[in-house]
């Protein structure tokens, strides 16, 4: 492929992978096409890999992809399917914008030691059973959040202030979004980030990417063995500069016309920007390139091969000895679990998959899935959970599971999901209206979709809830429709593992005495 | 023609018109004098008993003008399909916008304030597309913007509450309410359905539900009732857990009054409508009558 195409098409691919990723995160991901979603998720690295540790199937190889065509021609990932990596790009794009420099960027050292050491700590916490560095660095699920939990607020409040507007005059095509606040803390991380992606994108390009995204530390040390890689033609090279000042990861050395392809997250505006053929992709083997000095390699070897042996231990000792402060953590002690989604299973499954991408909470149609913030202890930080204060699970829904790329939401079928027992609800009777005001309710039982809370008898023509455990699935309708405040009478209590309910039972109807006649 | 013939060919067409319209006139209010308290219609399909029922009431102009607004409140509480009679039948929903439509309504809207997610609610009882294929319009009141306080003069724990805009700002208000077992109130049929056009229906549920539901009677009296019983929840309502609690009856009652209305439908229910609390205190308030053997009832049997 001539070389001034590489770029174009990597632009066309990044922005629909863009396009489709903030559609999903924005809350779209219910109306897209299956397809579409699917080929924007196969290929997210993290999500990809810890699916294929759950699931083994075919569809979750695409970090199986990602690593072969990394093999071939280094961290294409990270500038065409990445939308974090993506989202720099536009930060970057805009402050050029914005504020125009002759100069945007320059060669820069690598900063290999805080990369491996990030990478390290990142496997280890992951290997040691903590999904906790994962979640706050996984660049995928750094860009869910982004968009889940900064932009879809002002997204639908942008949205709703039109409808409402237009109800303003009698009009009604547009209907509101039911917004449920996501809990205040849970915002400090996405904001974090946020803020720490604008300021090293628009000062240092893709700074980020070569230090503390794991996945770009990774993908780099693939592309250091890549079969086609991005090099100086020292004959056809002017030394014009413009690929160097151009390149968003500073990994061109013009001195010493050596690109650091480890660095190269495969942007290609060096080959945009090059008149002639001074940059390219070039076959590993051919030998007609500059000589890359070994000032730049030998250190980082080193480094790496000590990093992989102090990996290799740290491993062995993993088992029992703790590591820092990212141990194993005991489970949770509190008395009332939290209720995680149907299809993940039990909490050890869902706190050592779930990356608290929030896919699954953009997309939930009644805003049930709200982030954790301590419930699920440090290491399931941000990990979505049900929340039946905001709402409660819809009894027909299946979205979450079909949606999730990392298998920690398992694919349930409705039939499945609609005996799957997530919880069960405890009354506590000394609480109720019933009891209380000795006056009529009955709000729990009107909401529970298997009639597990049912009304019985109680005094002077009043009924009060009972729960019949077998059949309650602890969707929390029951808890949300509660009128009682502070506290609920009727809450659900999850389960460490979830459990298989009974199928509401059904007799057969007396019917009543069908004449044509009227009773009055 | 003559400018004179022209002249009094012009003046007698006018004198007919306005006598005609004087006749029209005397012919509503005579009408309106023999219209029944109830008209209880039985074994037909939905839209045939509605047919039928609204002529009883000498058709839907009774009711709606040309240029009117109006705002049609069905049961559509439930992510639920129409087998499961948890949401008022969908088939009524589409007739009765296309009366007020024929009848030259300028607008139609459909609205209610679900307990399951809205969107699913309104899409899988059918109702959206019954609205959208006669003609109306769906509205949203998913928002508590949509609401506005108002107070309940004679209500003695509910004194104010917030109220949907558009029942508010029509010109008519027909009430759609669908027969079912209630697990709170015994039995939902009209009174009831109007905990769908407020916002904090908590507030009932924490101060005497039954005294609320007939608080809000002596405020808010629709312009017209009208049952949907063709399929009827007989347990596990309001939701229902499948078709197996469901019911044919076939039956539609009609009615102005919605304490009357909510009487004959306890009846036909299979319970006295004594033992429905709320129906006891509205008519006790002076928000409707239960007393149906005193009252005017058309019955018609197909």
């Amino acid at each position: 492929m001539p070389r001034r195409y590489w770029k174009p098409l990597r632009v066309v691919i990044a922005t629909l992978v863009f396009a489709l990723a903030a559609l999903l995160f924005l809350g779209h991901a219910g109306s897209l096409p299956v397809a579409s979603r699917d080929a924007l998720l196969y290929p997210q690295f993290i999500p990809s890999l810890l699916n294929y540790t759950t699931l083994f199937g075919l569809a979750a190889t695409g970090f199986i992809a990602v690593i072969l065509l990394t093999l071939l021609y280094g961290r294409v990932y990270c500038s065409t399917l990445c939308p974090l990596g993506i989202l720099q790009d536009v930060f970057i794009r805009l402050a050029q914008w914005w504020r125009p420099r002759r100069v945007p960027f320059h060669y820069s050292r690598p900063h290999s030691r805080l990369a491996y050491t990030v990478l390290l700590l990142t496997v280890l916490t992951w290997l040691s059973g903590s999904l906790l560095l994962i979640n706050l660095l996984d660049p995928f699920s750094v860009f869910g959040r982004l968009v889940s939990d900064g932009l879809r607020p002002l997204y639908f409040g942008a949205y709703n202030l039109v409808a409402y507007s237009l109800a303003a005059f009698g009009a009604y095509p547009l209907a509101p979004v039911v917004w449920h606040a996501a809990p205040l803390p849970t915002l400090l991380i996405p904001l974090l980030s946020l803020a720490v992606l604008i300021v090293l994108s628009v000062r240092q390009g893709r700074l980020y990417c070569n230090t503390l995204c794991p996945v770009g530390t990774l993908l780099g040390l693939l592309a250091r063995v890549a079969l086609f890689r991005i090099r100086i033609d020292e004959e056809a090279c002017t030394v014009c500069a413009q690929c160097s000042i151009h390149c968003k990861a500073g990994c061109i050395h013009l001195k010493t016309r050596a690109v650091d392809f480890d660095r190269c997250i495969a942007c290609y505006d060096c080959l945009g920007v090059c008149k002639g053929a001074g940059i390219g992709y070039r076959h590993s083997h051919r030998p007609s390139v500059a000589t890359v000095p070994a000032a730049v390699d030998s250190g980082r070897r080193a480094l790496l091969r000590s990093g992989l042996l102090y990996l290799g231990g740290l491993l062995a000792l993993t088992r029992d000895v703790p590591v820092g402060g990212a141990t194993t953590p005991p489970p949770p002690t509190i008395e009332r679990l939290p209720v995680i989604p149907p299809g993940a299973q039990s909490l050890a499954h869902f706190n050592a998959t779930c990356t608290a991408c929030h896919l699954c909470v953009s997309a939930c149609p009644t805003g049930v899935l709200q982030p954790a913030w301590l419930e699920y202890g440090w290491s399931g930080l941000l990990q979505p959970r049900l929340d039946f204060a905001a709402s409660f699970c819809n009894f027909e829904c299946t979205l979450c599971g079909e949606l999730c790329p990392t298998g920690a939401i398992l694919p349930l079928a409705k039939a499945a999901k609609q005996v799957t027992q997530l919880g069960v609800a405890h009354f506590i009777k000394e609480l109720c209206i019933v009891y209380t005001d000795h006056t009529a309710c009955g709000a729990c039982s009107e909401h529970c979709p298997t009639k597990a809370v049912q009304m019985v008898p109680y005094r002077d023509k009043l009924t009060i809830p009972e729960v019949r455990e077998a059949i309650c699935i602890g969707c929390g309708a029951c808890e949300y429709a509660c009128p009682v405040r502070p506290a609920r009478s009727i809450v659900v209590h999850g389960h460490a593992e979830h459990q298989a309910a009974q199928p509401p039972t059904t007799q057969r109807l007396e019917l009543p005495v069908q004449n044509n006649a009227f009773p009055f | 023609m003559k400018r004179r013939q022209f002249l009094e060919s012009s003046l007698s067409a006018g004198l007919l018109a306005g006598v005609g319209g004087t006749l029209g006139g005397y012919a509503r209010l005579l009408a309106a004098q023999t219209a029944p308290d109830l008209v209880a219609v039985r074994n037909g399909e939905p839209e045939v008993l509605f047919d039928q029922g609204i002529q009883a009431f000498g058709g839907m102009s009774r009711f709606v003008q040309k240029g009117q607004t109006v705002v049609v409140k069905p049961n559509m509480a439930w992510d639920v399909p129409p087998e499961r009679a948890a949401n008022t039948n969908p088939r009524l929903i589409r007739r009765i916008v296309e009366h007020c439509l024929n009848a030259g309504a300028k607008q139609v809207y459909v609205f209610d304030y679900t307990c399951d997610n809205w969107e699913r609610s309104y899409r899988n009882s059918g109702i959206e597309q019954a609205v959208k294929d006669a003609g109306g319009k769906l509205a949203p009141a998913n928002s508590e913007r949509y609401y506005q306080a108002v107070k309940v003069p004679k209500g003695q724990r509910l004194t104010e509450v917030q109220e949907h805009e558009l029942i508010l700002s029509s010109d008519v208000f027909i009430n759609v309410p669908i027969l079912k077992s209630h697990s709170s109130a015994t039995l939902t049929v009209s009174m009831k359905n109007l905990m769908g056009i407020i916002w904090d229906r908590w507030y009932w549920h924490r101060n005497d539900l039954h005294q609320c539901i007939a608080d809000f009677a002596t405020y808010r009296k629709p312009t017209l009732n009208v049952v949907d019983a063709y399929n009827v929840l007989l347990r596990n309502g309001p939701r229902g857990v499948s078709t197996a609690d469901v019911a044919p009856m076939k039956a539609q009652l009609l009615s102005t009054d919605m304490v009357t209305a909510d009487a004959a439908a306890a009846k036909l229910f299979g319970i006295e409508p004594d033992t429905v609390d709320y129906l006891r205190i509205a008519h006790e308030l002076g928000a409707g009558r239960k007393d149906l053997e005193k009252l005017t009832i058309r019955k018609i049997v197909l």
